[in-house]
């Protein structure tokens, strides 16, 4: 008997400890399980790849100007070169880089600045809320791309300025799906033990919000990611930013301003828009297979 | 052995509706004056159909809804005028039992972590092997034997009666001195209810934990508990041995309750009017009155102007009723 | 058998397919539904009671499939099978002749129309003029027992016993012959359900509504059933007269569920529980489903297994070893 009269047995039986489960874990081996959480998966994977190895990959660089322009795809060049003879398949290599980039970089701003500002609103009420809520109220009536296009004139034409702002303009949404969730989740009958056993405010959050959480916020995140680099695309595409940076957007933009139409050079043209278009078909698989993998475990 | 582990003095608590999108806001009193004492080892059943504040008067007592008028009582200590140190003493000796067994689980945690919680709060004095021994024992005592292999389970791999039993773990894990069961049962099948009740039970009595059992069904309440408490509207209206209540009962609401089960095949029920349902705006809003006036038979003008106080009128059977 | 039928299943199979497993819900159940009288449907969540309620409007969809079996509905002269009906016939029956309130409708009321529209509109949609459906939702109401002044609100303007009221009269509309109700009391107060009860029990009289009431509350269908089936494991484990099945039940497992319930007047004594759960549906199971729970078990109740045999009269249970304590 211990102290409390609680009786205890033997303790030389069993050895283990109480297993605690990684929701994480668990979260990413339960897409992988779903058919198309795997074709998306491997989706990202690939792009991913490229973006990371991209230069090493390359042929050439592709600022490398010494090769004959608007060449339609050969062996030497796999997707032909462009309106000053660069190789379009290097660009699209060195390029992948960093359009990923703000994809990502913006889209985990916002996971932790709008999970982070949504679980408070939530959660702790009150003032914390409402001047949460009305930051998100303005920064959502502020139309996004007229924004993005007058800060771009203003601010250091740097890939950074152009994540920073699509980072603000994100975080506000996804604040408000997480306040809500938070609203859900806070009257939940194991929330309330919790607090009856006596657990503070950011153990409850950490260990009862988070994890059950983890759907909606990776959902979100995976079309920010999308959503970003369209936009930062389309800034490139009209000319605001870097536009000797090399990345999906740019070359989208000397596209159009050297009438690469004209020379039906679609080689030139497909690249950007299938890689976008790659990433939403693989976000849409990803986000499916979580819809799918955490709403039926219950049986009832 | 006598000593008042819980009383609550007086409590009131109201919750503002809005009626509409311009109406104005009507308040809606959840508890009215509510006295009630409940002392060590005891198993104090509190019945009531929705509405009555029977859930409400659980969550007030843990200090999970906040009371707007009245005091209550720890082990004779005012819990509003409790320190720090008090307040985690306060904790670590209350626990909930909750209605819904698919929602008392934290569905990312295993049993093992969710019935380890409330250790959680004392875990400077319990060291980290013995915790685990504990999280066994209680999933034993509640009935999942062997422990260790509960512990690594998930709540979507049990059932209904086990999630309940993984919740009744984690209530005694930390041998409380009260413990309010919010309708433990309610949402089980039938023929597993019976256990659960008896495992309630037998644990209450034999760990001397104080009970509050919430219940809309009167006979398993009757089955259960020492002492019923009635509730209608926020009022209690009765009050006294569950014996006494049962076979002897005195308001109005109590007899109705009472004889609307189905067992009890009465045909000359107490003559209620057909018309209790039509009135959905029925709620306590605090005014002095009766709150079953609307639809007692038995109503008198005097029941509307001045709501009836508690009396006894048999040793330990209370009443509050003008027909008495 | 006293009185003539008014709906008869036989051996009728509802199983649910998918791509991993095949559950078979209910497995050759008969009953019998006799003019004029109310029969209980008893069994605890899981056994196919819900399921087996889908089929006397023929309302089975995938994944759940009929594996076989037929429901009889003797209107006037002739018996038809309802599973066998085609669209025309099944709009003519549905509602018309036999109808239903379904568990938990009371939350399936259309929030934007109001109760008088919700009430004529299943009437308009049985051939009934607009005229005619105005004229009646009075006396509907009346018939289910709620205030006229209803009409004009909302669903989410009336407590939950008013919408189940409300589903009554919906039920009642076209004036059907019988009525299935299924577990229209669950989620209500205590009060509220004795007067539900009392009230589909009034409508039985006054109209000679045949009414199957399907509940797990085998008090609640007790106060009001004339016969009583019990369902377990997808099966009919035993049927009679309900003054016979509560007093002297035959299968075990009635006899258990029994013993779980405190009543006011056993309260002194103890209740047990039914140790272990019901079976897995989506294997065969061999002998008896109830045989790993049983207190009286034996190796016959494993090998074969028990049909609905006489106990007494039209009392009938599937044991091999029935009867129990008289109580």
């Amino acid at each position: 008997m211990t102290e409390t009269g609680y009786i205890v047995p033997d303790a030389s039986s069993s050895p283990h400890f109480i297993k605690k489960r990684s929701p994480l874990l668990e979260f990413v081996i339960g897409i992988w399980k779903n058919g198309k959480g795997k074709v998306g998966m491997i989706i990202y994977a690939v792009m991913i790849g490229i973006a990371v190895f991209g230069r090493l990959l390359a042929p050439y660089s592709p600022t490398d100007v010494n090769f004959p322009a608007f060449q339609p795809p050969s062996l030497a060049h796999l997707l032909g070169t462009n309106y000053v003879g660069e190789d379009v398949f290097s660009e699209f290599l060195y390029g992948t880089g960093v359009s990923l980039t703000v994809g990502f970089v913006v889209a985990f701003a916002t996971m932790v600045i709008g999970t982070i500002a949504g679980i408070s609103a939530g959660f702790l009420g009150k003032v914390t809320d409402d001047v949460i809520m009305r930051t998100v109220d303005v920064l959502l009536v502020i139309p996004g791309f007229p924004l993005l296009v007058i800060l771009s004139a203003y601010l250091p034409p740097t890939i950074w300025s152009t994540i920073l702002i699509l980072s603000i303009l994100s975080w506000p949404f996804h604040a408000r799906v997480i306040r809500s969730q938070t609203l859900t989740l806070k009257r939940r009958a194991f929330v309330l033990a919790s607090k009856l056993s006596g657990l503070g405010n950011f153990r409850i959050i950490v260990r009862d919000l988070i994890p059950n959480m983890l759907p909606i916020i990776f959902i979100n995140s995976i079309f920010v990611v999308v959503g970003a680099i369209v936009a930062q695309a389309g800034l490139a595409f009209f000319g605001l930013g870097n536009i000797n940076s090399v990345n999906w957007g740019t070359m989208l933009y000397w596209f159009d301003i050297e009438d690469g139409i004209l020379f039906k050079a679609w080689w030139w043209l497909l690249p950007p828009g299938l890689g976008i278009m790659a990433l939403g078909i693989g976000a849409n698989l990803l986000s499916n297979a979580v819809s799918e993998t955490n709403g039926t475990k219950r049986k009832d | 052995m006598n000593e008042e582990v819980i009383k609550l003095e007086n409590i009131t608590k109201d919750y503002t509706i809005r009626t509409g999108l311009f109406g104005k806001p009507k308040k809606n009193r959840a508890l009215d004056k509510v006295n009630v004492s409940i002392t060590k080892g005891e198993i104090l059943g509190v019945v009531g159909e929705s509405g009555s504040g029977k859930t409400t008067l659980g969550f007030v007592m843990l200090g999970l809804a906040n009371k707007d008028s009245g005091n209550i009582y720890f082990e004779g200590k005012n819990i509003d005028a409790l320190n720090k140190a008090q307040i985690k003493e306060f904790r670590l000796k209350s626990q909930m039992i909750f209605q819904d067994p698919f929602e008392s689980l934290n569905p990312m945690l295993t049993v093992g972590e969710s019935v380890l919680t409330p250790l959680l709060l004392a875990k400077d004095r319990i060291p980290k092997s013995e915790r685990m021994l504990r999280v066994i024992a209680a999933l034993n005592s509640a009935g999942l034997e062997p422990g260790e292999e509960y512990i690594s389970k998930i709540p979507s791999e049990l059932s209904g009666g086990q999630r309940q039993r993984v919740g009744i773990a984690r209530a005694l894990i930390n041998n409380p001195s009260f413990i309010v069961a919010d309708e433990p049962v309610s949402m089980l099948d039938v023929s597993i209810r019976a256990d659960l009740l008896n495992l309630l039970k037998e644990q209450a009595k034999s760990k001397q934990v104080s009970m509050i059992f919430i219940s809309h069904d009167i006979i398993i309440t009757r089955y259960i508990a020492d002492k019923i408490l009635v509730m209608h509207l926020g009022q209690v209206v009765e009050m006294g041995a569950s014996k006494d209540v049962v076979e002897n009962p005195k308001h109005p609401y109590t007899v109705l309750l009472i004889k609307s089960m189905p067992e009890v095949r009465d045909r000359d029920l107490v003559p209620i009017d057909e018309q209790v349902e039509y009135n959905v705006d029925v709620i306590n809003s605090g005014s002095d009155e009766c709150s079953f006036v609307s639809k007692c038979p038995f109503a008198m003008d005097i029941c509307a102007q001045h709501r009836p106080e508690m009396k006894e009128i048999d040793p330990g059977h209370f009443v509050a009723c003008y027909l008495f | 058998m006293t009185g003539d039928p008014i709906i008869e299943v036989k051996d009728a199979s509802i199983s649910y397919i998918s791509r991993r497993e095949k559950i078979d819900a209910v497995r050759n159940v008969s009953l019998t539904l006799e003019k004029g009288s109310i029969l209980g449907l008893v069994g605890e969540s899981g056994c196919g009671k819900s399921t087996l309620a889908t089929i006397f409007l023929k309302l089975i969809y995938p994944p759940a499939h009929i594996q076989g079996g037929s429901v009889y509905y003797y209107g006037g002269s002739e018996k038809t099978n309802v599973l066998e009906m085609k669209p025309p016939e099944l709009r003519r029956y549905r509602w018309k002749e036999v109808s239903m309130i379904f568990q938990g409708s009371m939350n399936s009321l259309n929030p934007v129309m109001r109760i008088s529209d919700q009430i004529t509109d299943v009437m308009i949609d049985h051939d009934y003029t607009y005229m005619e459906a105005m004229d009646r939702v009075d006396s509907l109401l009346e018939q289910a027992g709620i205030s006229k002044r209803v009409k004009n609100l909302y669903p989410h303007e009336l407590s939950g016993g008013m919408k189940q009221r409300v589903n009554i009269a919906i039920a009642l509309a076209c004036e059907p012959k019988a009525l299935i109700a299924d577990e229209p009391t669950t989620a209500l107060d205590v009060v509220v359900q004795s007067q539900i009860t009392r009230k589909l029990e009034s409508l039985r009289k006054n109209l000679g509504l045949s009414i199957l009431f399907i509940s797990h509350d085998i008090s609640l269908v007790g106060a009001i059933a004339d016969r009583i089936s019990v369902m377990y494991a997808g099966k009919i484990v035993e049927v009679g007269r309900v003054s016979d099945i509560l007093n002297s039940p035959a299968h075990q497992y009635t006899i258990a569920l029994l013993a779980s319930i405190p009543t006011l007047k056993r309260v002194e004594e103890k209740i047990s529980g039914i140790p272990g759960h019901p079976p897995r549906l989506n294997t065969t199971i061999k002998g008896c489903a109830f045989a790993d729970r049983c207190m009286k078990v034996q190796n016959r109740c494993r090998e074969e297994e028990p049909q609905l045999e006489v106990i007494e009269g039209d009392h009938q249970a599937a044991c091999f070893f029935p009867g129990g304590p008289k109580r």
